[in-house]
């Protein structure tokens, strides 16, 4: 039996102050309206730009390429063993420092223009001839920093140098929830990039929500979830916080696995995996504001993570980064039973990606200028409301 | 055994070794470029033989995998990779999402 109430429109009850009424789009399309975006949500939220385990020894860095923040940003760690963040552009001239994805700095970073070297705590540590500038103070003139800090493992940047909310207080319920939970003991199979047409609001929404999954994914995951009268969807719980939001669903104890993985979870051996005892559900989607969704999937062998970082390009163009971390497979059938859930879900994410696109173009026609939200596509509501409380309301354009 | 080649217990699946490909991307690239028929044979001929399989190559740890069960580990997640077509869409036309190769994966 699953705990799950079936009961109609509870959500609307639990948080009555966010209303049912119909949710304009006009701020999936303007231009106008991205560019608030840019200014009043990216550069002044904390954005998730990688995790510690990408960069586990001294000198190691990435460089993450934050083009709606109009800037690039060097992620390091320093000999002194902290990570710390700068924008990648050199105190000279202004050139990109490091113009590659990431590397091992052998003690110092040197800008291929003029070789001005930086040692890897940002400051400027040579200059080439340097007795014939006036008066340099090298001393001033270290790479910009960013503030960056870390949580469970996640690092994350904030452009707001006059900002004063620390990490924690930003992530707020979505700390509270999972702080302390395994994700240093998971490693990351893969990675996707995708790049879409589509808004990057556009794309966030329609992962917001299992209403579509018997539908729109009606051979991979058509029962996966509890059903109310074996139809519909229907949520275990959701929490709504200062931005954030998570829903949870159980999975549907008539479940049937597919052939090759029925086969692949009896012989999947995983011996003692590190279990997130801080889930809700069997199945947790936390939005953290404004960009990023962490994925918990209860598992029968072990539990695993999904995350997607939303990056805009332009008001119609996104890139969706997708991550996979799971337990280190210690043997075959686990390797596999991995790979199976791997493929299933990123052929289901397929079918979403191409809805993105068609769903940015739908609205993009002003044919119909709202969406229509059921009591279960209350996260969709709540996300457009915390955008708008950020960035304004905008008015109805043309 | 050279180098391409699956153990001895396994010569049954030496036709589809064309399959053991060391990426994702690859084997992806070979799926959308596979007949149905190609991939119902290799599946049928395959799934007798995933407990094999498995026992095989977790005597050789996975930790890495060694060189020389390579080859049979890359044939079984390409198994993985063509069972949602066999298994769940049944047909190749049925999958109506964005073209794979724009889901550009890194290992």
């Amino acid at each position: 039996m699953t705990k799950t109430l079936m009961t109609d429109k509870r959500w609307a009850a639990k948080y009555p102050w966010l209303g049912t009424g119909p949710v304009a789009t006009e701020s999936c399309i303007s231009p106008d309206y991205f560019e608030r975006e840019r200014t009043l949500i990216f550069r002044r939220s904390w954005l998730n730009v990688g995790r510690v385990d990408e960069i586990p020894e001294r000198g190691q860095y990435f460089v993450r390429e934050l083009a709606v923040c109009h800037t690039s940003i060097l992620i390091m760690r320093g000999k002194d063993g902290k990570i710390r963040g700068f924008h990648n552009v050199c105190a000279h001239r202004g050139n990109r420092l490091v113009p590659h994805e990431r590397g091992q700095c052998p003690g110092k970073l040197m800008c291929n223009f003029h070789f001005w070297t930086f040692d890897t705590e940002g400051k400027l540590s040579w200059v080439p001839d340097e007795e014939n500038f006036h008066g340099l103070d090298k001393s001033k003139l270290g790479l910009t920093p960013v503030r960056t800090d870390i949580w469970e493992g996640f690092i994350f940047v904030n452009l707001d140098d006059a900002g004063t909310e620390s990490l924690e207080d930003y992530l707020d319920g979505v700390g509270k929830q999972l702080n302390g939970a395994p994700f240093g003991k998971l490693s990351r199979l893969r990675t996707f990039k995708v790049d879409e047409r589509a808004n990057w609001k556009v794309a966030i929404d329609a992962q917001n929500e299992i209403y579509h999954l018997p539908f729109q994914h009606r051979f991979t995951f058509p029962d996966a979830f509890v059903l109310k009268d074996n139809r519909y969807t229907r949520l275990f719980d959701v929490n709504l916080y200062k931005r954030h939001s998570v829903w949870s669903c159980e999975y549907n104890p008539d479940y049937k696995v597919s052939p090759l993985g029925a086969l692949l979870g009896r012989l999947d051996r995983l011996k003692d995996p590190p279990r997130f005892t801080q889930m809700i559900g069997d199945f947790d989607f936390f939005l953290v504001f404004p960009n990023m969704v962490i994925l918990l999937f209860k598992g029968a062998a072990w539990d695993f993570v999904v995350t997607y970082n939303f990056w805009p390009l332009a008001v119609d163009h996104t890139i969706w980064e997708i991550r996979y971390y799971y337990p280190p497979a210690d043997n075959a059938g686990t390797r596999l039973n991995q790979e199976y859930g791997l493929c299933r879900l990123r052929d289901t994410l397929q079918e979403d990606a191409k809805a993105h696109e068609a769903i940015h173009a739908g609205l993009r026609s002003r044919a119909k200028r709202e969406l229509q939200l059921q009591d279960d596509e209350i996260c969709i509501r709540y996300f457009h409301k915390v955008v708008d409380d950020h960035a304004g309301l905008l008015e109805a354009a043309e | 055994m050279s180098a391409n080649a699956l153990p001895a217990e396994f010569q049954l699946l030496t036709p589809y070794l064309a399959w053991a490909l060391p990426t994702e991307r690859e084997r992806t690239h070979r799926r959308l470029n596979a007949s149905m028929e190609e991939m119902k044979a290799f599946y049928e001929a395959a799934m007798p033989q995933v407990e094999a399989i498995v026992d095989y190559l977790d005597k050789g740890g996975v930790q890495p995998v060694p060189e020389s069960n390579r080859p049979l580990m890359n044939l079984a997640l390409a198994l993985v990779e063509i069972s949602n077509i066999v298994e769940l869409y049944k047909r190749a036309d049925r999958f109506d999402g964005m073209h794979p190769s724009r889901f550009v994966s890194y290992e």
